[in-house]
């Protein structure tokens, strides 16, 4: 990567000295008038505070952000979900029905996320001119927000869970093998970020950088769902709780001493991660005496 | 300095003012001295508006300074760690870079006080990196050839780490959006190794910006995809999103602790 060099100080002195000079020439040779008329400012209007009723088209753009109403909302997952289909068409070569079938299962999830739009939406329009309780509607919208933001697609959808029962055995391990390298590029993409953000607080050589991103991707789980910010959450709670034994060896004293004291901020995200959908019981071991996590040795 | 400047400029102006102001002109001879008293106006108005840049322009760096220095110095505290881990010099020369490296801090400082959110295209937004190239040049006048190239080739594999995320979570991010086969990946990685942009190098971007993509050369990636690849991609609005500086992320709020010197430590000869 290339790195500029640093950046020179005010380039415009140059400008300045030569203004100086140009203003001293100009006072000896010009006689001038200079009596220039100058305007009253206008007094400042001070705008009126106006308490804000939130409107549906309000309502719809904090739910669909970037889409910012719903029929974009449903254009767009209705393309997701084409090319979802298309995606298991290409590794598993599928007939008409099966394509149905699973064209079906996915408008049944985008149905599912509108039905659940609506029942806020109901409760939105009761509370709409009263902020107070337009706040607390926020813990409705939030899911749906998240929802929209992971993909509608995941593994606890219709359309993903209807390939067990649409599929032929020889497609599902065709369509196993597409997803497991899905997953494993994620999983590693997240892993490297991980790490790039731990090396913000304290900087990595090189071999310790490539030894925790093999410990990482072998002693944590990919995330069950997409969504960048919780992926990288997770794979920090998970960092958080790998033992010591492991985890320690692979810095200094002053390093261990700005990682530790990172990794253990992210014991409380655990209610988050659950919220998310990332973590579910199946990852509620309990901790045994010899695996205790490294950030709770703090 | 600036203050120095500053007021040199201003008084430049001033000078410039009472001269315009004491001069008697006979109303007759107004319009046609018009254009040199507009000129000269026009030059006096641009010698203020620049002191009073300059004024500012301090202003904004010493504030910038007073809340962010102390995050800037823990920065430098950890990168001049990691210099000693790479090079292992002495106690003296370790101090030694460290005094001459403040010089380079301050300029870094100054140059994020200066720019504030606002990233040009392809500019550099990652403080520790500048941090490190600062750090060099002492490295290399204090240390042995042999020490300063290992700490080169430490920043040079850091910044290749740091490239190869971009470009995988890059990746992922189309993923996430067009459901990419493993072949459409591996070659879309390869269209932005060898089209590298460094606006892209926002690590806040790839970890929040999920509905958010930066610019990408278009042309290249869409013959790789399928028509319906194509629409989704199409309809994604793509553009310069900078999210600026955030130390928080960077330092999480944890201070690295002061160096500790064993009188044992191996430690190498220039």
């Amino acid at each position: 990567m290339s790195r500029p060099m640093l950046h020179r100080s005010l380039p415009a002195e140059g400008l300045e000295w030569a203004l100086v000079a140009l203003a001293l020439l100009a006072v000896c040779v010009v006689g001038v008038d200079a009596q220039a008329p100058r305007k009253a400012a206008a007094p400042a209007v001070q705008p009126a505070v106006v308490q804000p009723a939130f409107s549906d088209d309000q309502f719809d753009q904090w739910v669909f952000q970037q889409d910012r109403n719903a029929s974009v909302a449903r254009q767009r997952l209705n393309s997701r979900l084409a090319l979802h289909v298309d995606e298991i068409d290409h590794a598993c070569k599928l007939t008409d029905e099966q394509k149905k079938k699973l064209q079906l299962a996915g408008r049944g999830d985008i149905k599912h996320f509108f039905d659940r739009y609506e029942t806020v939406k109901q409760k939105f329009q009761l509370v709409k001119h009263d902020q107070q309780k337009v706040q607390e509607i926020w813990q409705a919208i939030s899911p749906l927000q998240t929802t929209l933001q992971s993909g509608l697609f995941g593994v606890d959808s219709l359309l993903i869970k209807s390939l067990r029962h649409t599929l032929t055995d020889d497609q599902l391990a065709r369509y196993g093998v597409i997803a497991r390298e899905r997953r494993a590029f994620h999983h590693r993409a997240t892993v490297e970020l991980a790490v790039t953000v731990l090396e913000q607080g304290m900087p990595l050589r090189d071999a310790q950088r490539r030894e925790l991103i093999t410990l990482l991707m072998n002693q944590t789980k990919p995330p069950r769902k997409s969504g960048q910010a919780a992926q990288y959450y997770f794979i920090m709670y998970q960092l958080g709780r790998l033992p010591e034994e492991k985890l320690k060896p692979l810095f200094d004293n002053a390093q261990w001493k700005v990682v530790s004291r990172q990794l253990n901020q992210f014991k409380g995200l655990e209610p988050f991660l659950r919220q998310s959908g990332q973590l579910s019981d199946e990852e509620d071991e309990p901790n045994k005496a010899a695996d205790r996590p490294a950030a709770a040795k703090q | 300095m600036m203050r120095s400047r500053a007021n040199l400029l201003f008084r430049a102006a001033g000078v410039v003012w009472l001269a315009t102001l004491a001069t008697d002109v006979p109303s007759e001879r107004a319009c046609a001295d018009e254009a040199p008293a507009k000129m000269v106006q026009g030059l006096a108005q641009q010698l203020l508006d620049r002191a009073r840049a300059l004024v500012q322009d301090d202003a904004v760096v010493q504030q910038f300074e007073q809340q962010f220095g102390p995050q800037f110095r823990q920065l430098y505290k950890t990168e001049l760690h990691f210099m000693r881990l790479v090079t292992r010099p002495t106690k003296q020369q370790f101090e030694k870079i460290a005094a001459e490296g403040e010089a380079g801090l301050k300029g870094v400082i100054r140059r994020f006080a200066r720019n504030g959110a606002a990233y040009s295209a392809g500019e550099q937004a990652d403080p520790r990196t500048l941090i490190a190239d600062a750090l060099l040049q002492p490295v290399r006048t204090t240390l042995s050839p042999e020490q300063a190239a290992r700490y080169q080739k430490e920043l040079e594999q850091r910044a290749a780490a740091r490239k190869r995320v971009v470009l995988l979570d890059l990746v992922a991010k189309i993923d996430k959006v067009l459901a990419l086969t493993t072949e459409q990946r591996a070659q879309i990685s390869t269209i932005l190794e060898n089209n590298w942009d460094d606006s892209w190098d926002h690590i806040q971007f790839l970890m929040y910006g999920g509905q958010y993509f930066p610019r990408m050369p278009e042309a290249k990636i869409d013959p790789l995809l399928t028509e319906t690849q194509k629409a989704v991609w199409r309809d994604i609005p793509k553009g310069n999103v900078r999210f600026g500086l955030n130390l928080q992320v960077m330092l999480q709020g944890f201070e690295a602790g002061d160096e500790v010197w064993d009188d044992d430590q191996p430690a190498e000869k220039k």
